[in-house]
């Protein structure tokens, strides 16, 4: 059973850096809707970005799979699209049962909340119910050892504490397609064991695993699959280890 | 390498595809997938299956289709609305909570904001507008402007960071983005409802509240919350793509202030004046609260709440159709 399926998906961003300051307001689109400057120039001036040029691929459920890359290469936006946030500009993708996304940890908590009501916050946010926060809360406080501090708003917690606690909740919403953005990268050593090994129980079972990483080492372990994306395009896709050997083997040559 | 369960069956996807991309065969590098050629075709975004458990508001189970443009119908997104009530709840008790816990005088901001107004008005213009009539006519005459004009200059000068604000939340889970100018909204009713409540309840102490009329209050609240849901959602939208807009509320706001009945009576305004003010819906809404609540009869007649009416229908239509066009690409500028 296909889980996601991205098909000819390309983003487009518009790039201002050669314009005149005021790009995108009033003033220019005025200028624009009487000619000026002329539409030629305009088009010449400002060059497009291909964040996503015409990725397409499925992953099925069950499926765990590494998408790997450097900065830039497109991979952070490719979950944006799977996940419903951003659009594509052509080409779609369609996805089967709960999609949960869980981008670079933080700042989807309020800092005026407690650790209470964020839970409940995010937790609705991510798809949960009521009825699954309260019957998880105990565990996510307990994983991400906030117990002392649930009821104190969130801007007098440590940003370890907050980044723990926002992966703590993300990580107990139950997901048909989980989509992951380096999220292995928050919190202390210990935290960091703690969570490679939660994303080893999330990434089991029947759910479809998207997981964007940089800690190479890990990714046979968790994933059967990865994906290379080198600017918007994918440049390999298969095994794990065949794929990343090929990609340090790659990273070597050009370093 | 993980052995992966072959399908059983064909699979049946509950699909969209307006721009035929599913009629293609699809390009994979797994050797091992089919192509899908024949999804049946919905005119949806977000199809809901027959299991789908109507009381959760999470998305289970159901296909979800991203594409370039929102394939939602109307009817689908205010359904889709409904869908994520869960999500709206939550970000509304947020904005509530987040507005009074670190305030000294709290919830009873809301009954302060409207004597501020009051004594404002009182101490400058009551001298010059309302030497005749009886005593306590023009308090109570600015009592019954203070609350709407709150909720309308608040939540339309707050409406311009709705969609901006919440860019961190945008980035990390989908939902209809509309519901963040509803939670927005929601917190300045709160506010009004409390603040109305007061006011009438003062005017009744005193004796002045003229009760036949009072049954009407609701549809004036109503009308209220339209008028400024249909502003907010012209000012956080517009604001999103062109950040001019930040700087012409406020001004538009002093404007409106002077050219809205909130400190004088339109009752001794020329006619032909009248006619050309009343485009302003404020006008209109106002004239219906003092009507409602002190039976002052309406300047201008019903022709006045009519204009009023109509020009909110049009603000709330129009904010409407724009916002569902910048939807789509709201998140690339927030």
């Amino acid at each position: 059973m296909i889980a996601i399926q991205v098909s000819h998906v390309s983003k487009t961003f518009r790039l201002y850096k050669n314009t005149p300051s005021k790009v995108g307001s009033l003033q220019e689109h005025v200028l624009n809707a009487l000619g000026f400057p002329p539409k030629a120039l305009r088009e010449a001036t400002t060059p497009l970005f291909n964040a996503l040029s015409d990725v397409s691929f499925e992953v099925r459920s069950g499926e765990k799979v590494a998408l790997l890359g450097s900065n830039g290469a497109g991979k952070t936006t490719l979950l944006k699209v799977i996940a419903g946030i951003t659009r594509p500009s052509a080409g779609q993708v369609m996805t089967r049962g709960r999609v949960v996304s869980v981008f670079g940890i933080g700042s989807g908590l309020h800092s005026m909340l407690t650790g209470r009501e964020n839970i409940s916050m995010y937790g609705a946010l991510l798809g949960m119910s009521r009825a699954e926060i309260r019957r998880r809360f105990d565990d996510i406080v307990g994983f991400a050892g906030v117990e002392e501090f649930i009821d104190v708003p969130m801007k007098f917690y440590s940003s370890g504490m907050a980044a723990r606690l926002a992966f703590s909740i993300a990580s107990y919403v139950e997901a048909d397609v989980l989509l992951l953005d380096e999220i292995t990268a928050v919190g202390d050593a210990d935290f960091q064991r703690r969570s490679y090994e939660r994303i080893k129980e999330m990434v089991c079972g029947g759910r479809a695993v998207l997981l964007v990483t940089h800690h190479l080492h890990g990714i046979g372990e968790l994933c059967d699959r990865a994906i290379v994306l080198e600017h918007g395009r994918i440049m390999n896709d298969g095994r794990a280890d065949s794929v990343v050997d090929a990609y340090l083997a790659r990273a070597a040559r050009t370093a | 390498m993980v052995k992966r369960p072959r399908d059983s069956g064909p699979q049946v996807f509950l699909a969209v595809s307006s721009s035929g991309v599913f009629g293609k065969k699809v390009w994979s590098l797994a050797p091992q997938l089919q192509s899908y050629d024949d999804f049946p075709r919905m005119p949806c975004d977000v199809s809901l299956q027959p299991n789908q458990d109507p009381s959760s508001l999470s998305a289970a189970h159901t296909s979800r289709v991203v594409t370039s443009q929102s394939a939602l119908s109307h009817a689908e997104y205010i359904r889709e609305i409904f869908r994520f009530r869960g999500v709206f709840w939550v970000m509304a008790g947020r904005d509530v909570l987040v507005r009074y816990r670190y305030a000294i005088f709290g919830v009873a901001w809301a009954v302060l904001r409207p004597l501020c107004v009051l004594i404002t008005f009182s101490a400058i213009f009551k001298g010059l507008v309302a030497r005749e009539g009886p005593p306590g006519a023009y308090t109570s005459l600015v009592l019954c402007a203070a609350p709407l004009w709150i909720f309308f200059s608040a939540t339309v000068q707050d409406s311009i960071g709705f969609v901006l604000r919440d860019a961190g939340l945008m980035n990390r889970a989908y939902f209809p983005r509309i519901l963040l100018i509803f939670s927005g909204v929601s917190v300045g009713v709160v506010d009004f409802i409390i603040s109305l409540g007061l006011v009438v309840l003062a005017l009744y102490v005193s004796g002045v509240l003229y009760t036949p009329h009072v049954v009407l209050l609701p549809l004036a609240v109503v009308w209220s919350v339209l008028l400024v849901g249909g502003c907010a959602l012209w000012v956080s939208t517009l604001n999103t793509r062109y950040r001019d807009v930040s700087n012409v509320v406020p001004f538009g706001m002093h404007l409106l202030l002077v050219m809205s009945p909130v400190g004088y009576a339109t009752s001794n305004l020329p006619a032909e004046y009248l006619r050309f003010l009343a485009l302003n819906p404020l006008v209109g809404l106002l004239e219906l609260f003092r009507y409602c609540l002190l039976g002052s009869p309406i300047s201008g007649g019903a022709s006045t709440v009519v204009i009023g009416v109509l020009i909110t229908g049009v603000l709330v239509l129009t904010g409407y159709v724009l916002f569902r066009r910048m939807e789509s690409w709201i998140n690339d500028y927030a």
